[in-house]
């Protein structure tokens, strides 16, 4: 930790509490970010806690960090990129192609800053529709969301083909994406 | 479902392929689709995180359930729980909540059960109709004693005149045979084996765990397995120990004796105290041989009665005949040196000589074999003769110098007879009778009894390895020469 004097500390830690609380706010876009570039979770949960450390450690050495969301997206993305190429048995290839994808993911989160559908009362609509949904169908969606199973293991268990599961889980989403905007709607009507 | 979240989907999980990849960045391109992405991937993680919330408070609400559980239900024993762990949970249980008072109903009736079955046990009982017999209770009488009549600590049985009353404990570990007039009297203290004799024949078969105790004027009798009869008036007491042994301590000295099976001892003023067999001088009793039982031998001068003296079988009886080389002998049943095995009472015979009797057997008469005997001495192979009511014809005569002719009386079995038997020098001859006056000589012989012989009641078992029942011979008259 670097020392520093008073008058220093105390609008570091100004610095810092504003930080923080923007990484919070900020949170589930950039899990999302992390999430949808990397298929393993456990990752993807050892990348975004790195992002929050070396934001912290930034603030701590007194660096100015103008639009936070975008220094922790470019750093998460760049962690991606190493843990891609840290993986001997990747199936992922880093090449141009996958690079280019990176940054138009990168490209879309700046452009859609406004865009956060990940808060409170979403998720209250969502737990209603998830509520709502069939046994096998919630299964189907524990088995993709919360288990973490590739398709060829979701196929394996509900004893489908895969591209029956591709199709089952996308309407799943989209029923589930609909369920909730109605939901949302709904509220927004006072109903 | 656009061509877009599909691309997505199949990124997710690693099946895009690389023109698909392409294609999929061609899409992006347009800023719609990167909104649009921006969407699926928020959408992602919305379900993701919105579902392990879910998971998550699930498992707190199961986990909280169980742990709830866990309090208030009782614990239950499974086979992999220690001693230490069941014994504990089935205290906290509540079991030992019930198991204790049960336990300890169970103790107590338990140690009830034994006190009364042990103050009990050696309750008299009436073995038969009391006829004659009073009992004296908490100052009431009962009369005309039923069969079964129980008799409770202090009562005390009166027979005014003559007549037997017959008691037994409800171990059947003892027998009491009062005859009268007598009185006899339970011990007040509820000391279950103490009797109190005040007056008359109190005759003892006892086979008890503990002592039994016969208190009397002057001193008390113990016994324990013992068959006895002690007569008792103010004056003075008889006791006659006829098996097993007892002990009789006087009062004023504390002195001690003891009795043993065939003696007998008298207590009073001025008699001395001591036990003395119940067979006058110079008669003696032994066995000769083997036999199957120990048998005591009383004599009052005209009477002998011979009674077993214990049901201890030590071996093969043998008749007092055996090996007789007459006509009638019988076959002997397991014997193995030909010698003799019986109960003999006897004196001694210097010359000649003759003895008489009457042979009264009881209703097992047939089971004995009695009758009088003479031999040259003690010895199961010495010659002997013999006649009594299994006697063959009349008279045996075993290792005799020559066989016996029989006269034709006939053998008789059971019942009373009477038998005589004359030494006369080398000569003996037997006699029967059916009254004592008549008699007929049923046999003679010749052998060498030496110039003392043994003379005297022998009696054994019928049936090998049996004891014999009491045999009795009265109206004796021995005659000597010299």
């Amino acid at each position: 930790m670097t020392q520093n004097k008073p008058s220093d500390t105390s609008a570091m830690n100004d610095a810092t509490t504003t930080i923080t609380a923007g990484f919070l706010a900020d949170r589930h876009r950039l899990l999302s970010f992390i999430q949808g570039l990397l298929r393993d979770p456990q990752a993807a949960e050892d990348i975004f806690q790195e992002v929050w450390l070396k934001l912290a450690a930034a603030v701590e050495k007194g660096a100015v960090i103008e639009n936070p969301p975008a220094w922790c997206r470019t750093v998460a993305k760049n962690l991606i990129l190493m843990h891609w190429r840290s993986q001997k048995n990747s199936r992922v290839v880093v090449d141009s192609t996958l690079l280019e994808f990176v940054d138009f993911v990168e490209c879309a989160y700046a452009e859609n800053e406004s865009v956060n559908e990940t808060g409170p009362e979403r998720q209250r609509a969502l737990q209603d529709c998830l509520s709502t949904l069939p046994e096998k169908s919630r299964r189907l969606v524990e088995l993709k969301y919360d288990k973490e199973l590739s398709l060829k293991a979701i196929a394996a268990t509900v004893q489908q083909s895969t591209d029956s599961v591709i199709k089952a889980l996308l309407r799943l989403r989209q029923g589930l994406a609909t369920c909730v905007e109605k939901k949302l709607k709904l509220q927004e009507l006072g109903l | 479902m656009t061509r877009l979240e599909e691309l997505l989907l199949k990124w997710r999980h690693g099946l895009l392929s690389g023109d698909e990849l392409r294609e999929l960045n061609s899409l992006l391109g347009n800023s719609g689709a990167r909104a649009g992405l921006v969407r699926e991937f928020q959408f992602d993680a919305l379900i993701r995180g919105v579902l392990r919330q879910q998971v998550a408070v699930a498992a707190a609400r199961a986990a909280a359930k169980s742990f709830k559980s866990a309090e208030v239900i009782a614990p239950a024993f499974t086979r992999n729980e220690s001693w230490r762990g069941r014994v504990t949970g089935w205290f906290h249980s509540g079991g030992i909540r019930y198991a204790l008072p049960l336990g300890a109903a169970a103790v107590l009736t338990l140690l009830v059960a034994w006190f009364w079955v042990r103050s009990t046990a050696h309750l008299l009982v009436l073995r038969a109709d009391g006829g004659s017999a009073m009992v004296l209770r908490d100052g009431r009488s009962f009369t005309n004693l039923p069969a079964g009549f129980t008799l409770h600590p202090g009562d005390e049985v009166v027979l005014a005149n003559t007549g037997t009353v017959r008691l037994a404990d409800r171990a059947g570990t003892m027998s009491v045979k009062l005859d009268g007039p007598g009185r006899l009297k339970l011990d007040e203290s509820g000391e279950p084996d103490v009797l109190l004799l005040a007056s008359g024949s109190l005759s003892i078969n006892a086979d008890t765990a503990i002592p039994l105790i016969i208190r009397s004027a002057g001193g008390e009798v113990s016994a324990r397995n013992a068959e006895f009869t002690l007569h008792a008036d103010d004056q003075q007491a008889r006791l006659e120990v006829e098996s097993g042994h007892a002990e009789w301590r006087r009062y004023d000295d504390g002195r001690l004796l003891s009795v043993a099976g065939g003696q007998f001892a008298v207590l009073g003023s001025g008699l001395d105290f001591l036990a003395k067999s119940l067979l006058p001088e110079p008669w003696l009793t032994q066995t000769v041989g083997e036999v199957a039982s120990r048998a005591h031998a009383r004599f009052d001068g005209s009477t002998v009665r011979l009674v077993n003296s214990d049901n201890t079988r030590r071996g093969p009886q043998r008749s007092p005949r055996s090996n007789s080389s007459g006509k009638g002998q019988r076959k002997a049943k397991g014997r193995d040196s030909g010698g003799d095995g019986f109960h003999f009472v006897y004196r001694r015979l210097e010359g000649d000589g003759e003895i008489r009797a009457r042979v009264v057997a009881d209703a097992r008469g047939s089971e004995v074999e009695a009758g009088l005997a003479i031999r040259r001495d003690l010895t199961a192979d010495a010659p002997m003769a013999f006649v009594g009511n299994r006697s063959g014809r009349s008279l045996e005569l075993r290792r005799s110098l020559r066989r016996v002719t029989p006269r034709g009386l006939e053998e008789k079995r059971g019942g009373s007879y009477w038998v005589r038997l004359v030494r006369d020098g080398k000569t003996v001859t037997a006699y029967r009778s059916d009254d004592g006056q008549l008699w007929k000589e049923t046999g003679s012989g010749k052998m060498d009894l030496g110039p003392t012989a043994f003379v005297g009641f022998a009696a054994t078992s019928a049936q090998d390895a049996s004891p014999h029942p009491a045999v009795v011979f009265d109206n004796v008259i021995f005659i000597a020469a010299r």
